[in-house]
């Protein structure tokens, strides 16, 4: 592949993940263009961009998903080529295929292989032919009809998951016969609202796994080697909260085992560029392909910190025809990372999304400590898109030194407006199954209830009711310093003084 | 010296306004506060440091501290007295109400007014932030009524579908 020149990038993304793609076209004096809906005009990714142009209404169907108006306006920005970020567009085979057509490059892997890769039993059929071992399950299934029939063949519990998905969306639990028609149901119309496509399939449901993904790179001119693993299974309704690396249960060996299988499976579609292939593991830790993600992930950063590399600057260059910059030897791991996806979600009520303003907002400083956030003070958390308000990352030494730290910045982190989940964050860093490594994906169901989240304490309470106290006296009355005794009220709070000398309260 | 109620989580206390400062009962010394911005507060008491981030309005505030959030109600002690001689809300007689737990969009709604449903039943389905949350039955019933209709946006603790 010859070099490609790119001096101007479109991102077709919004958030955090827009700003950080931005953050190393700046580094390497690559022009940024943001593209935004009716209610992005005012987000991080718009203000950071060198340039920005509307795209569409609020609904990201009609903005972030509309395929022609992302390429018209990257052709009209004169951009050289396309970031898509995650979700959204990343993983859609015909808008990468879109892009090139348009003479632009795609940054990511060809449209073949998102293709081969983005239906998830088409991508079990391609890995298992080159010898990696895969979860028991069917093709893409049509009716409940068809999912019944799979049902009776295997023990409950199984699994529906999108056959075009990715991220936990369109994916359901069947524990009972009896729940498969609807929870069927449901699965294939949010597929259908996430991706635009409605098929699902079923397979047998792994009691207890881990969740370990593989961070592998591929160059154009075949070059593929893995960055090692990351372990995801803290997870709430098969959405990552926190994710660290090294996994605890991986050891040298499995490290290179998994690694090459990692290798292998990337390999079997001609990947270029960055993916992930996730795999599950069992208590015995042997582990299954799961699904091969073809594209950045959110939880990228944790890799960055461990092996020191800028995975969208290696994602530029190899876009650009140049050769991966090392071999699988040359890669370096140091010390350990975890993140927490940081989100607006009430851990005290079922977790439900909390939207509104951010009226009050301060990040985490430090040492060791890496915050990724694509909204800011007086940024809204509406319904439309993710409730991802920021990843916080702490890097250190040693696995305990990083727990500890992420503990000493989730403290640190201030966010009023919304609710969010920091406080779960601080039990899972609390947890002592985590602190020992031993945690499975039901750590969540196994372990958290609201009543383990801390609770303030004695002084903490009474600097709340204080502050609210002030807060209450200085909208009804006057600033707290000059409450006003008998015969000096103001004009203001002159009820006030009455009543208060009918009762004769003020001694 | 004014006088408030404060609920702070489920416990309840006086703090009381003076010039010295906040006192609580039993404790010797006021809390000294200094406010640094908008939303940020010091407090200092007996030597301890505590940080606290609060807004809100009409007796209701939100104060943050060492990522601890918590609703704060506070209620001076004329309106105490006022609530204590307004009349108080009336329930709904009979028949359950099922309301959105969450601002979302309604995706689906899954049964009709006359239905009879069994324990279990999904109800509708909401979306918010691109998933789905089906809202079941828990015991059997007949829907009354439904409010709402595919496509709707709700707010939290808008009515969507009586049962009775």
């Amino acid at each position: 592949m010859s070099k490609t020149q790119i001096k101007k990038v479109l991102v077709a993304n919004r958030g955090e993940i827009a700003v950080r793609i931005m953050r190393t076209c700046r580094e390497m004096g690559i022009r940024t263009v943001a593209v935004y809906s009716d209610a992005d005009r005012t987000m991080p990714h718009v203000l950071y961009a060198d340039e920005a142009y509307h795209i569409g209404p609020s609904a990201s169907a009609q903005s972030y998903l509309v395929m022609d108006r992302i390429i018209g306006t990257a052709r009209k920005a004169r951009a050289d080529a396309i970031h898509p970020g995650y979700g959204f567009l990343s993983e859609n085979a015909s808008f990468a295929q879109a892009v090139s057509d348009s003479k632009l490059v795609f940054i990511g892997p060809s449209p073949s292989s998102i293709k081969a890769m983005g239906d998830k039993t088409e991508a079990r059929k391609l890995v298992e032919k080159a010898g990696v071992p895969t979860v028991p399950g069917t093709p893409a299934v049509e009716t409940v009809k068809e999912a019944f029939d799979f049902c009776k063949t295997v023990t409950l519990p199984v699994l529906i998951k999108a056959a075009a998905g990715g991220g936990g969306k369109g994916m359901r639990v069947v524990h009972r016969l009896d729940e498969l028609e609807s929870l069927f149901q449901s699965a294939q119309s949010e597929a259908k609202t996430a991706f635009g496509d409605g098929r699902v399939f079923i397979e047998k449901y792994l009691e207890n796994p881990r969740h370990v993904e593989f961070q592998i790179f591929a160059d154009a001119l075949g070059n593929t080697i893995h960055l090692g693993e990351r372990e995801c299974s803290v997870q709430r309704r098969h959405q990552k909260v926190v994710e660290e690396t090294p996994s605890p249960i991986v050891d040298a060996d499995l490290r290179r085992r998994m690694g090459e299988t990692a290798v292998a499976a990337a390999k079997a579609c001609n990947y270029r560029n960055a993916g992930t292939i996730e795999f599950l593991v069992d208590r015995d830790r042997k582990f299954y392909f799961l699904e091969m993600n073809t594209r950045l992930q959110v939880e990228h950063p944790i890799t960055e910190l461990r092996t020191g590399l800028d995975l969208v600057a290696l994602q530029l260059r190899v876009a650009m025809g140049d050769p991966l910059p090392m071999n699988q030897e040359d890669v370096e791991f140091m010390g350990h990372a975890i993140e927490c996806r940081i989100c607006a979600e009430d851990p005290h009520n079922n977790f439900l999304p909390s939207t509104g303003t951010i009226v009050h907002l301060k990040p985490p400083q430090g040492p060791g400590v890496r915050e990724d956030r694509g909204i800011d003070v007086h940024g809204e958390i509406s319904v439309y898109y993710d409730p991802m308000i920021a990843k916080l990352v702490a890097w250190a030494p040693t696995r305990s030194d990083a727990i500890n730290r992420m503990t000493r910045a989730l403290h640190e982190y201030e966010i009023l407006g919304v609710k969010t989940n920091i406080p779960f964050c601080l039990f899972v860093m609390g947890h002592s199954a985590f602190r020992k490594g031993d945690y499975d994906t039901h750590f969540i169901p196994n372990y958290f209830t609201p009543e383990k989240l801390e609770s303030p304490t004695h002084e903490q309470m009474e600097a709340f009711a204080s502050v609210a106290t002030l807060l209450h006296s200085n909208t009804r009355y006057s600033s707290p310093s000059v409450v006003p005794k008998h015969g000096s009220a103001t004009t203001k709070n002159w009820k006030e003084q009455r009543f208060r000398n009918m009762r004769g309260a003020d001694g | 010296m004014a006088k408030f109620r404060v609920s702070v989580g489920n416990q309840e206390m006086d703090v009381i306004v003076d010039p010295g400062g906040y006192l609580i009962p039993g404790e010797d010394q006021p809390l000294a506060i200094q406010r640094i911005g908008t939303y940020v507060f010091s407090v200092l008491h007996n030597g301890r440091s505590c940080k606290v981030v609060a807004y809100g309005s009409n007796g209701s505030y939100q104060a943050l501290s060492g990522a601890l959030h918590f609703e704060v109600m506070v209620e001076s002690e004329r309106e105490q007295l006022l609530k204590q001689y307004a009349p108080s809300s009336t329930g709904v007689a009979g028949g359950t109400e099922i309301t959105a737990p969450m601002p979302a969009l309604v995706a689906r709604v899954l049964v009709n007014a006359g239905d009879a449903v069994v324990a279990g039943q999904g109800l509708i389905v909401l979306e918010a932030m691109k998933m789905e949350n089906e809202i079941r039955a828990h015991q059997a019933y007949s829907v009354k009524e439904i409010k709402v209709e595919k496509g709707m946006t709700v707010s939290k603790g808008d009515l969507l579908i009586v049962l009775e």
